[in-house]
């Protein structure tokens, strides 16, 4: 698809020049945006249209609630069956820019009578916007080189993997119309430079407000633009056109991003708007500078502008201090100092760290996401050197600032990926150009070599001249030559669409939800547990049921089962994690008293040992231990959960802590009975099983799925005799002939 | 008034099904002085029992069926025309579907026990007339019978047992105001699910164009048996389904769709349902619909079946007039549908439409939506009814209209002209 849009816009340039360019182009960029669309289709087309993990499961709900409901009831949404007994602000706490945009989308369809189902255009969305992103990129690339160049970085971003990793149908993330956002500014935001037009920066203050409403990453353009102006007034490239472009952009843009609830006053009173703020005002002082300069003489200038240096700088000092002791500049929060320290989230918010998109990326993933593109980069930012232009300027600060953070956080290979195709597309559209462009230069370098041999030079002067008379033979003039680099980088393109082709089909487009497996004659079987449980659950459960589980499945468990949960992908409340963490964590005895409080009904664990699901609980295991850990560690210790090897073992060899722990005692209750006695295996951890199953006394198995992966247990309500649930388990098991005293640990004193 | 006598009562109760059935045939004879032309009947319940239907048939009259008249919970008149003269005789057939009677005692089991059902009834027909001779027959789903009640008359031992039927023979004249009427217990094992669908909702898109019959069909059903007395064991129920497959729990939908059925979904709240099997036959087409997961007693499960069909199977054509004769639903018979919503949406321009539904409707509306491109609206029939049993997918729904392809024509009429703008715009934009 690249090579061929290549040439063919190489073709249709020369031969129809005026009546065919603009139709052709137009053709080419339809055709790039088909193949966007098309490369994310793979899991609609395998599995179904649903939406994908686990994040996007609560964007969706938030957009039934926006269709069903309305805008305004959708803004003061109060999610009172989510992070229960608390509830959620989820209006005032999301980024509406997403369901906004499926809901008008929706009405506009409904409006044509066409009666799509809501969820298709969720499911939808993520493609769509590609094709779009692709022609924002075309856009903005052209500025650099050409028009060719522009075609082949909308090719590249089209189906690049790590921009579809985030954008296959289904993925309905705040990332799905982001990254066009993002593109469709800095491409305005470069028009807006180049024109100097205030009209163009508006547009850009708009799409950036229009950004702020669906991605908290805005804040990367809310710092990427003034950094542009800031290299910018270093290279002492002021000019009237920065002014107006930057003045419009930053006022329009900040004051409509101020809309937004979730953001507020946000961009005047936290510290990753300040650069903006900063350039800002940096900017009036260049535009007085210049104007004052205009006035007096040189000799007053200067004594004028070291009486304002000094005044300013006092000023400044004096005025940063007072906000920040006073509070009103907020301090950067965690996951901030976690893209400059990396170790900083392992030690003080493991909540963060737990997250494996927020872990540094290995070398392997950036060539699987890009290819070789990840090559072309420097080739490409050294050609912006040579250019220079101010756009050459804002890709070569774009490359630095994003191949720095995507190094600190392999989740933002995605914000790297658009410059990596901007990037690559300058290299090979030059080196295209280099290797098919000079046929008109041969006509000069003939004349040259004509005349040369009239001077009828002998000896070595001979030899020389004959290297540098441009003869069809040496170098890019050579038809050998041509072929042989034009056919590689051909192989090269063919093999980029290749290879994201498969990396889009095979790694990305997952549901994650189901899952599949081929059987030994070769059919496909489909594992759909966790519908099975989310289903079992809607159907059969009262309405208000309170379901625990670990985080990770709080918004699946609202959105398709419908049910309360204490906890989810929120995590804006670590307390409450750390809650549900310490009752996995801990004894039955301690753990019931936390659920008790809390009204828990079921919990919903996932356990992979049969099937071999590494994502189980499980493995995760770790993680709420340290999290529960954070605020109780006295009662939660880490070390007791590892033998004294320092091993995580769970079968015979677990530590006592580990055996009696509930999330240990749920995963492992029942699970020998899959198998011939004592041969009981864990195929997650390669373990064997427990010999012993575990004893439940407080809650007891309601269901498991089909291939035993998702396991609901019920809690047991407290017993009508005032007894200790254990003892009451094994009075009826017949272990005890006689009733004891209950224990002292009793709530409820026993009556005689 | 004592102006009817019984002279022969036979009355039989299926238990085979998921509800009960009862086949009441009576011989009455006038036996007062005057013409008679009603018949007072009193339908017999269990405790907790209500009747879903009841159809009554007289064998001498030309025109069989008649339609009760209710008068109070379980009793009805009959009207019998023409008028009986005195010393005349009818023999009246009546037909009832009842429900509540049948419950599993006990009412928890473990999931790879038996069940048992206990059925009351009474011994002698509930009737303000006298009765000369009478039976009762009890038809059970298997001859695994537990426990029965038994009588010892006059030296004859009751009931006479054959195989899974018992038998309860008396020639013993009951009066009118015999209140003693004797009870009869019965306690059978039936390990099978016993489904009740608590929604039924059909909807049918009728294609004129493209000559197609979209239906839907949700279903929400639960199941009415023992509830699990344990908890639900899932390594149990793998193993089980391997040795000894029978279960309370509903593990199979099977449905038999036309011949050329295409484009069948099977999905439910949460999405698309990977576990069912589709054989096509010349004939029809057979889908196993397996639930996600097996659906105990006291469990329930929605699912929803789509499917195309083409027109020419079920449509006739006579004096510009369409018929279409269509089953009023696919989904398994012998189960009560607590509640049912058809949706007929017709062809756009279709005129005069008619309707027959061959069950008591309790409420219909008619409706007029829009699709894309639509101009004129197409009208929707909307038809609910309560407690629908027996035969549904047997029951055919005849419907009639005129069509009048002109509203086709607008359609194209108007895509011509969107795509001649088109055409013109882009001519305009790019020629100059």
């Amino acid at each position: 698809m690249a090579n061929s849009a290549t040439i063919t816009s190489k073709k249709g340039v020369k031969s129809h020049q005026k009546d065919w360019k603009i139709p052709l182009k137009v053709l080419i960029l339809i055709c790039i945006a088909v193949a966007s669309v098309s490369s994310r289709l793979f899991s609609v087309i395998r599995y179904e249209s649903i939406i994908h993990e686990f994040d996007p499961w609560f964007n969706f709900r938030a957009s039934k609630i926006l269709v069903e409901q309305g805008f305004y009831n959708f803004l003061n949404w109060f999610d009172e069956r989510s992070w229960y007994p608390l509830g959620r602000v989820a209006g005032g706490t999301l980024y509406p820019g997403l369901m906004v945009t499926s809901g008008i989308i929706f009405k506009v369809l409904h409006l044509l009578r066409i009666n799509v189902n809501i969820r298709d255009v969720c499911v939808l969305l993520a493609p769509a916007f590609s094709g779009i992103t692709a022609i924002a990129t075309y856009y903005l690339a052209r500025e650099l080189k050409s028009d060719a160049c522009g075609l082949l970085a909308a090719a590249f971003m089209g189906i690049a993997p790590g921009y579809t990793s985030r954008s296959v149908a289904g993925s309905y993330d705040n990332e799905a119309i982001a990254i066009t956002l993002l593109m469709s500014t800095f491409a305005l935001w470069i028009k807006a430079v180049k024109s100097g037009s205030s009209f163009w920066g508006a547009c850009t203050g708009l799409l950036y407000f229009y950004m702020v409403t669906a991605w908290g990453g805005y804040v990367f353009i809310t710092n990427m633009i003034p950094l542009h102006v800031f290299v910018l007034l270093l290279m002492g490239r002021y000019t009237s056109k920065l002014y107006i472009a930057y003045t419009t952009y930053y006022v329009i843009g900040t004051l409509a991003s101020m809309q937004v609830p979730f953001v507020g006053f946000q961009p005047v009173s936290t510290s990753e708007h300040m650069s903006a703020l900063g350039v800002f005002g940096l900017l009036q002082l260049f535009a007085f500078y210049n104007y004052v300069k205009g006035l007096v003489s040189s000799k007053q200038f200067q004594i004028l502008i070291r009486f304002a240096l000094v005044c300013l700088v006092g000023l400044a000092t004096v005025v940063l201090f007072a906000l920040s002791s006073t509070g009103v500049i907020a301090p950067w929060t965690g996951r901030f100092y976690s893209l400059w320290d990396t170790n900083y989230a392992k030690i003080h918010i493991p909540i963060i760290a737990s997250v494996s998109e927020h872990q540094p990326p290995t070398w392997s993933s950036l060539f699987f996401d890009l290819q070789f593109l990840i090559w072309l980069l420097p080739v490409g930012v050294y050609l912006c050197f040579k250019e220079l232009r101010n756009e050459h300027v804002f890709i070569i600060i774009y490359s630095v600032l994003g191949t720095y953070f995507c190094g600190v956080m392999v989740r933002l290979v995605l914000t790297l990926t658009p410059c990596v195709c901007i990037a690559a597309a300058v290299a090979i559209s030059t080196l295209l150009d280099t290797y098919m462009g000079p046929e008109v230069e041969e006509d000069k370098v003939s004349e040259e070599a004509a005349s040369a041999k009239s001077k009828n030079k002998k000896g070595i002067f001979s030899i020389l001249s004959f290297f540098t008379s441009g003869s069809k033979n040496i170098g890019i003039y050579s038809l050998l030559s041509r072929v042989l680099v034009i056919s590689s980088t051909a192989y090269f393109l063919i093999m980029f669409v290749y290879h994201s082709s498969w990396v889009t089909s095979n790694a990305y487009s997952s549901p994650t939800v189901v899952l599949s497996t081929v059987l030994n004659d070769g059919s496909l079987m489909y594992i759909d547990d966790f519908r099975e449980a989310y289903d079992w659950l809607r159907r059969n459960t009262p309405y208000d049921t309170k379901v625990m589980s670990w985080w990770d499945y709080g918004y699946q468990i609202a959105g398709m089962a419908d049910r309360i949960t204490l906890v989810d992908n929120n995590t804006w409340n670590n307390t409450h994690i750390a809650t549900v963490g310490k009752a996995m964590s801990s004894p039955e005895e301690k753990a019931y008293p936390i659920l008790r409080k809390h009204d828990v009904d079921y919990i919903l664990i996932i356990y992979g040992g049969t099937l071999g699901y590494s994502s189980d609980d499980m493995n995760k295991f770790l993680w709420m231990i340290r999290i529960s850990q954070g605020l109780w560690p006295d009662e939660i210790v880490e070390r007791n959960f590892f033998t004294p090897n320092g091993e995580y073992r769970t079968d015979d060899a677990a530590t006592p802590t580990m055996r009696e722990s509930l999330l240990y005692k749920m995963s492992y209750h029942g699970a020998w009975k899959l198998f011939p006695p004592n041969q009981g295996y864990d195929r997650a951890r390669n373990q064997k099983l427990p010999s012993k199953d575990p004893q439940l006394f407080t809650i007891e198995e309601a269901f498991t799925t089909v291939h035993h992966l998702v396991r609901l247990y019920k809690v047991k309500k407290p017993d009508t005799l005032g007894r200790d649930l254990k003892q009451v388990t094994l009075f009826e098991e017949g272990k005890r002939k006689k009733l004891r005293r209950p224990a002292k640990t009793n709530e409820i004193p026993l009556r005689v | 008034e004592q102006v009817w006598r019984n002279s022969n009562a036979i009355r039989t109760i299926d238990l085979r099904s998921t509800y009960t059935k009862t086949l009441t045939s009576l011989i009455i004879v006038n036996e007062g002085d005057e013409p008679q032309n009603t018949y007072r009947y009193f339908q017999q319940t269990s405790p907790g029992e209500s009747v879903l239907s009841l159809s009554v048939s007289i064998k001498e009259e030309e025109k069989k069926g008649t339609n009760p008249i209710k008068v109070n919970n379980n009793v009805y008149d009959i009207p019998l025309q023409p008028p009986v003269k005195p010393g005349e005789s009818r023999t009246l057939l009546i037909q009832a579907g009842l429900d509540g009677g049948v419950r599993p005692l006990p009412a928890a089991v473990d999931q790879d026990e038996e069940q048992y059902l206990v059925y009351l009834t009474t011994l002698y027909l509930d009737s303000p007339y006298t009765t000369d001779l009478q039976r009762t027959r009890l038809i059970l789903p298997s001859a695994k019978i537990d426990t029965y009640t038994t009588y010892n008359i006059d030296g004859a031992e009751l009931p006479n047992r054959v195989g899974n039927t018992l038998v309860y023979e008396s020639r013993e004249t009951i009066t009118g105001e015999d209140n003693d009427l004797g009870e009869i217990y019965v306690r059978y094992e039936h390990t099978v699910p016993i489904p009740r669908g608590a929604d039924l909702y059909v909807q049918i898109d009728m294609h004129e164009y493209r000559k197609m019959l979209e239906v839907s069909e949700r279903v929400v059903f639960e199941n009415h048996a023992a509830k699990l007395k344990s908890n639900f064991d899932r390594a149990k129920w793998y193993m089980g389904n391997f040795y000894n497959p029978v279960s309370t729990a509903i593990n199979r939908v099977v449905y038999s769709l036309p011949r050329n059925s295409k484009d069948v979904y099977y999905t439910d709240e949460v999405g698309n349902i990977t576990t069912s099997h589709m054989r096509v036959e010349p004939h029809q087409t057979w889908i196993e619909l397996n639930p996600r997961y097996p659906v105990f007693g006291g469990w329930n499960y929605l699912f929803q079946l789509d499917w195309k069909m083409p027109y020419e199977e079920f449509r006739s054509s006579k004096n510009r007039r369409e018929y279409l004769d269509i089953p009023l639903a696919w989904s398994p018979g012998d189960m009560i549908y607590e509640k049912a919503v058809w949706s007929y949406v017709f062809p756009e321009g279709a005129t005069n439409i008619e309707i027959e539904m061959p069950v008591e409707i309790s409420n219909s509306n008619v409706t007029k939506i829009h699709k894309f491109l639509d101009t004129l609206g197409r009208q929707v029939f909307t038809y609910e009814a309560l407690n629908v049993t027996d035969g549904v997918p047997s029951d055919i729904v005849h419907i009639s209209y005129e069509y009048n392809s002109s509203a086709f024509f607008l359609r194209i009429a108007i895509i011509t002209t969107l795509l001649i703008l088109l055409a013109a715009a882009a001519y305009m934009i790019w020629a100059p």
